[in-house]
């Protein structure tokens, strides 16, 4: 998703500088969110009761427990809990007396992202924070063993830690964390590049599947969403923004919504920025919010039904006509007869001479859609606007930006605004753009001192979202008189979006002609990030492409694929080779694996199929998350297409969690399988066609395959595993249906392309 | 209009449209948050409660239908995450984001009363709730514990 963030070994500390502290800016109305201050969920989150602060990350209680702040939002990857394994590791504390809080975002705006990695997205949690975490927690350790060095007047070298405290063998004593802590934090703060951290067969937390802190709350109905936060005397929002992407509001007549017993406001919300989607320098693009119209009660339900009643002239603008039909015709003209926006990504050898000189040639083409994150919790946010401050709550994967965004709604400077994470119930990138917040806290302008929980509903979150984009695009290959592929060629055209081309550029595969060609044409929907990123539109068509040479050349589609993917035939005088080396072997490893494991080739039998892929999610050359294969079993039998089986072999370097990690890729592999069957958004007159889960459907328990997932032994760094098998899956899928002698895939999703799901 | 709700064994007043429907009843008037708002249209089930002992989709019942019947939502199920679904849920770790899952929850209890030795195609045709993370794989395994075990009956 994003381009490299961090450099692993060149990351800089701030831990143990001097804090800014950014003390409590207003409280309001004497009230905390209801049921409590758990805002994680999580059975040991920490109430707000003091304790010693020992650096940004964390903070240790009179009663020994730890507060961890935790710099991810939890959106269901299991941060919560794998980034306080981490911390807990390395501080050396039970994990009984952890207690992760989500972090505070004017605490890391004040202090030079002293968290280093705040954003939920990209897979980039585990990848991002695994050192800052590991040192920032070490660094207090040593302190703490520092403190009572001195204390017991013993060299620092003779004292140990175990479960909280510090301890000296030689004379029996020990000491808690809590006694020490104040004295720890006058301690000098070791040097990040040497501070000792634990070695890996001395971990009791990081490796080990750890119970996630935030399951218990999610089975009773106690965890809190941000849909669920209340204060008593708040009011409610319901919003409606224009159907038509880019057009403006005229007017609306409030008299009749006005006399509506409950009703306290109808307000007007302006166009403006909905932030940057990206946390990279230079990288990141602000696809904006539209104007909305909102009506404020006394509960939800009335401020809908009202607004459903309310008369709304909009200006639709410049794409009151679009259609996707339009917009299909427009790239198929732009890749038959390629203008001037045509550019080159990638140009290797000499395509079309190597074209002119194959054996055989290869052609097709394939299309992919719009399409919805549709996280299960509509969008929503809670603000109150007083004393010149905003205050807001919010499941946003990126709030260090909502805390901007709100500071620009409300005019204020970012030191005015509190942003308080909350749970989410799920974000798939959706929850990047922080549209929802500029809207919540403009609402909350209006009823300046009253806190105002704005809620979508599904229609108007599935219409009025950040999309990847619709994406046609053109293959051509050659083989020579051995079967070896000796061309390849793609040309794509997408939505308006930020670059999308990586998604089909960075084919790891040796291949001495290549040239890939993206143009981006202006559509309608803004653009935004959803799990799989760019690999979700281009990967399975790259993958697909090659099985497709295979098998119509006779040649095993593995082996095919290995003979792509020789060590010994990289290039010596190429750029980044150790980078495309390391892809490389990875790739053949997992694929290796792979085949070993379901003992490929499988014969394949009348009306059933198997394929496979194989995938790394790079996003950028010297970022790469894990690398995977995956084998999908299919039967296509009278009554349609039905998934049974899905094997993962994944490289993840080291896995914190595996039993999260697992959880991951089984979700992955549905999350794909929904955009492979099913996600499609169209438009029409402008407006998107869909609007809820009847016409824009997710993938239920009847259509779920088991997944069978075999992680390959790693001592690596930790690479992100969220997104990897999303594309995984798409090509693998596809694959297999070619395989169980099913219709050539030629666009997603497939049930829009004649194929019927069982 | 004034109604009378029995939930979870409490009766609460209520001065509210009888419109409105009873998933919106229970969160902003009986601030019982558990039950969730996913799609409004029966679609998704991240509203199932029990009404009269049955799972029902909240989203589509008017409060003034509910009449005498019993409510009895995710926080009334079983004190301390006791009942065997959600402790299943627990031992085989099945929520990811969690927000589908006290309808989730809910829809399998019911489904196991009636069904307490389900096979997989009943599990397939009769759970038709949406969970966008995909917990599918874990939910089956929970419910075939659940089943194994028996003390759900």
């Amino acid at each position: 998703m994003s381009k490299q963030v961090f450099n692993n070994k060149r990351r800089a500390f701030l831990i143990g500088a001097a804090m800014t502290s950014v003390g409590a800016l207003f409280t309001v109305a004497g009230c905390s969110p209801n049921k409590n201050t758990q805002q994680s969920g999580g059975p040991a989150v920490a109430a707000n009761s003091g304790g010693q602060e020992l650096n940004a990350w964390i903070t240790i209680r009179p009663d020994n427990k730890v507060i961890l702040k935790i710099p991810q939002t939890e959106i269901g990857q299991g941060g919560l809990t794998s980034i306080s394994q981490l911390l807990a590791e390395e501080l050396d504390v039970k994990w009984s007396d952890v207690m992760p809080e989500f972090y505070d975002p004017s605490v890391n705006l004040a202090n030079n992202n002293v968290y280093v990695y705040t954003a939920t997205l990209g897979s980039g949690g585990i990848s991002n924070l695994t050192d800052p975490a590991r040192i920032a927690a070490a660094q207090i350790r040593s302190m703490l063993i520092h403190a009572a060095a001195k204390r017991w007047n013993q060299p620092a070298d003779t004292l140990d830690t175990a479960a909280g405290s510090v301890l000296h063998k030689a004379s029996g004593r020990s000491i808690l964390y809590a006694d020490v802590a104040a004295d720890a934090v006058k301690m000098p703060v070791p040097d990040p590049k040497t501070v000792l951290l634990k070695s890996p067969d001395k971990w009791q937390y990081i490796g080990k599947s750890v119970p996630r802190v935030d399951i218990p709350s999610k089975v009773d109905g106690s965890a809190t969403y941000g849909i669920d936060i209340y204060f008593p005397g708040m009011k409610y929002a319901a919003v409606r923004q224009s159907p038509v992407f880019g057009g403006r509001l005229k007017a609306f007549d409030a008299t009749e919504a006005k006399k509506h017993a409950g009703v306290i406001d109808v307000v007007r919300i302006k166009a403006g920025p909905s932030g940057s989607n990206d946390p990279t320098p230079g990288w990141g693009a602000d696809f904006g919010m539209d104007d909305a119209v909102a009506v404020i009660a006394d509960d939800w339900w009335t401020a809908k039904t009202v607004l459903e009643s309310l008369h709304v002239e909009w200006d639709e603008g410049s794409f009151a006509n679009a259609n996707s039909k339009a917009i299909a015709e427009d790239f198929q003209k732009a890749l038959a007869q390629p203008g001037s926006g045509m550019k080159v990504v990638r140009d290797e050898g000499n395509v079309d001479a190597a074209l002119g000189k194959a054996k055989r040639q290869f052609e097709a083409t394939f299309s992919v859609p719009f399409a919805e994150h549709a996280p299960m919790e509509p969008i929503n946010c809670t603000a109150i606007v007083r004393d010149g401050g905003v205050e807001v709550w919010a499941g946003s994967q990126y709030p260090d930006e909502a805390l901007r965004i709100a500071a620009k709604a409300a005019n204020v400077s970012v030191e005015k605004v509190r942003l308080h994470p909350v749970l989410a119930g799920g974000g798939f990138g959706r929850r990047i753009n922080s549209d929802y917040v500029s809207q919540a806290v403009q609402v909350a302008q209006a009823v300046k001192g009253t806190p105002v929980k704005l809620l979508w509903t599904r229609e108007e979150s599935i219409r009025r979202s950040y999309y990847p984009p619709y994406t046609l695009s053109k293959f051509r290959a050659g083989i020579d008189g051995h079967g070896k592929l000796i061309a390849w060629e793609s040309a794509s055209v997408g939505g308006r979006a930020q670059d999308q081309s990586y998604g089909t550029a960075r084919l790891p595969h040796l291949i001495p002609n290549i040239r890939v060609s993206y143009e981006m044409r202006t559509t309608p929907p803004p653009f935004g990030w959803k799990r799989g990123v760019g690999f979700s539109q281009h990967h399975w068509m790259n993958q697909y492409f090659l099985n497709e040479i295979a098998r119509a050349s006779g040649q095993d589609p593995v082996e095919f694929q290995l003979a792509l993917l020789r060590a010994d035939e990289l290039p010596q005088n190429i750029e980044k080779r150790d980078l495309a080396l390391d892809r490389i072997v990875a790739l053949r490893r997992v694929l290796e694996k792979l085949r070993d494991t379901v003992k490929w080739p499988v014969k394949s039998s009348p009306g059933r199929g198997r394929g496979i892929a194989v995938h790394d999610q790079s996003y950028w050359p010297e970022y790469s998350a894990a690398a995977s294969a995956a084998m999908v079993e299919v039967s296509m039998q009278k009554d349609g297409l039905k998934v049974d089986r899905v094997v993962v072999v994944i490289d993840a370097g080291r896995v914190v969690n595996p039993n999260n990690a697992i959880a991951q890729i089984q979700g992955g592999v549905a999350f794909g399988l929904t955009d492979f069957l099913y996600s499609q958004i169209s438009l029409e007159n402008g407006k998107v066609v869909q609007s809820n889960f009847h016409d824009y459907p997710i993938l239920k328990m009847a259509a779920m395959p088991s997944v069978e997932v075999h992680f390959l032994p790693s001592e690596a760094h930790s690479h992100g595993i969220g997104e990897t098998p999303v594309p995984l899956v798409i090509a693998a899928v596809a694959n297999a249906i070619a395989d169980a002698g099913g219709p050539p895939i030629r666009g997603l999703p497939v049930t829009a392309h004649g194929v019927q799901v069982a | 209009m004034k109604i009378e709700l029995d939930v979870n064994g409490k009766l609460h007043q209520l001065d509210v449209d009888p419109a409105m429907p009873l998933l919106w009843a229970l969160r902003d008037h009986v601030h019982l948050t558990g039950t969730k708002y996913g799609c409004g249209i029966g679609q998704c089930g991240a509203c199932t409660v029990h009404l009269g002992g049955e799972a029902v989709r909240s989203c589509l019942i008017p409060v003034s239908a509910v009449g005498k019947q019993k409510v009895t939502t995710i926080e009334g199920l079983a004190p301390d995450k006791g009942h065997p679904v959600q402790q299943a849920w627990i031992a085989h770790a099945v929520p990811q984001c969690g927000y589908c899952q006290s309808g989730m929850v809910m829809a399998v209890v019911s489904f196991l009363r009636k069904n307490p030795t389900p096979t997989d195609e009943d599990i397939n045709s009769q759970i038709t709730n949406i969970c966008r993370c995909g917990t599918y794989h874990r939910i089956r395994e929970a419910i075939h514990a659940v089943a194994k075990d028996e003390k759900h009956v």
